[in-house]
């Protein structure tokens, strides 16, 4: 899977967040917040195609967690994130 | 000035130079209302991505309502996608010249987004177009396949490509006295034009900083004194006049703006970006002769003098915003293409009294062009 590539990522002031603008108008159900975790991952997966294990390394690599926890966490945040269509398969 | 104006500049020089100042921060913080007509203010003057990028160096306390940001990001996004469009369409164009042995040079546009910290977040529009060596010649090619072209009232050709407006123009600059054109070719053909990397990583050819000053320079008068201004015109000279800093001789430029008839022009000009949009940047007030020459100047400090000198500046671009098209009296376009002509000589009337005080010279000639039926 990879990012969806026409959304981006933007940092205004602490607050991280992704506007789906493409539906013409900017309502705030096209918009999701992250946190800095989030917004590390996305950053980090980038333009490339990665694997739900990828992020939970990711994870592991960046915060003091172990890798069934992040399993865990990638697992809900990938839920969120295909049902919002922030990734796509491919 | 209105608290939600003091606020746009406040951001729009964040979003240029990447600082708030002590004085900038006055304006904040701004009720939802005010952030709204912020919001407003920017599209107007297509200046949203700018903007918002000077958000990002606002406090946190100050930022906007959510519902508020939430539009500008989104705004942001469509103007970087129009940018991508925008870039890919100059690659292809400029391959399509290359291809064919034909030397274009961009005029404004992508060329002057480039020298933006962030060129997608430029509001882009359509592509201008010049062919040095075709003098007087809009259209050393049939075009770009498939485009179909249509033919200006100023010997300019335009067609679309990819949605954008692609225009050929048989002059680099906007200057219509004769006198200043003639002076104008002589200085190109000293020195000449450079290469640039577009945003999009394209190559492109710009005129030397010196010309291209005085392009960008003369496009805000043309429009000053026409239909109107926005202020991103003025960010585009803000920047470029930065970007070249050092690479320009200021003594020379001097004699450029004297030599064209834009002496006084520019020096307003200077003023206005030096007030609103680079204060940092130091003001070259070399036409003091202009406040001592004011009438009322003894009853005047220098700063109220030159307070409303850009004051009558400000108004233009508020009344109409972006190339006029919020001003009033533009409500109605008309179709007809002699309609139009009133229209515009009605607006170059409407700015008599400016005109003839920062550039008779060029407002006559291009007044004259205007009722010749080349006036673009």
């Amino acid at each position: 899977m990879r990012l969806n590539p026409k959304l981006k990522l933007r940092q205004v002031g602490k607050k991280f967040m992704v506007v789906d603008a493409d539906t013409g108008s900017a309502k705030m159900t096209n918009v999701f917040t992250f946190n800095a975790s989030a917004a590390m991952l996305w950053q980090r997966a980038g333009a490339n195609t990665f694997e739900p294990e990828d992020l939970a390394l990711w994870l592991c690599e960046a915060y003091d967690v172990d890798m069934a926890t992040a399993c865990a966490d990638v697992d809900v945040l990938l839920k969120c994130w295909i049902e919002g269509g922030l990734v796509i398969n491919g | 000035m209105d608290k939600t104006l003091q606020a746009l500049f406040a951001l729009l020089q964040a979003g240029l130079w990447g600082r708030f100042d002590e004085a900038a921060a006055l304006a904040f913080p701004l009720s939802a209302g005010e952030w709204e007509r912020v919001f407003t203010l920017a599209r107007q003057q297509t200046v949203t991505g700018i903007a918002f990028r000077g958000l990002d160096f606002l406090p946190e306390e100050a930022a906007p309502p959510m519902d508020i940001m939430v539009k500008w990001m989104a705004h942001a996004d469509r103007i970087e996608q129009s940018n991508r469009v925008m870039n890919e369409t100059v690659s292809k164009l400029f391959g399509h010249f290359a291809s064919a042995g034909v030397e274009a040079v961009l005029q404004k546009g992508q060329g002057v987004a480039a020298m933006y910290p962030e060129p997608l977040l430029r509001e882009c529009g359509d592509i201008d177009l010049y062919f040095p060596g075709h003098d007087g010649v809009s259209d050393p090619l049939a075009g770009i396949d498939g485009a179909v072209r249509e033919r200006q009232p100023d010997d300019s050709w335009s067609y679309a490509v990819d949605g954008i407006i692609v225009e050929h123009h048989t002059d680099l600059l906007d200057i219509q006295s004769p006198r200043a054109k003639r002076y104008v070719k002589r200085l190109m053909e000293e020195k000449g034009f450079e290469k640039v990397v577009t945003g999009g990583g394209v190559e492109v050819l710009v005129p030397a900083p010196e010309v291209n000053l005085l392009l960008l320079s003369s496009h805000i008068l043309k429009h000053a004194f026409g239909v109107g201004i926005g202020l991103r015109q003025f960010c585009d000279y803000a920047v470029a006049r930065r970007y070249y800093e050092g690479r320009v001789n200021p003594q020379e430029m001097r004699e450029i703006w004297k030599k064209t008839g834009l002496e006084k022009w520019q020096s307003l000009l200077e003023e206005f970006i030096g007030r609103f949009l680079d204060s940092d940047c130091a003001l070259a007030r070399n036409d003091n002769e202009d406040f001592q020459n004011d009438k009322c100047h003894s009853e005047r400090s220098e700063e109220s003098f030159y307070k409303k000198k850009t004051g009558v500046l400000l108004d233009i671009v508020l009344k109409g915003g972006n190339f006029g098209v919020y001003s009033k009296d533009r409500e109605n376009v008309p179709r007809a293409r002699w309609a139009r002509k009133v229209q515009t000589f009605k607006a170059l009337m409407g700015n008599i009294g400016f005109a003839f005080r920062y550039a008779p010279g060029e407002w006559f000639w291009t007044t004259m062009q205007l009722l010749g039926g080349q006036f673009r």
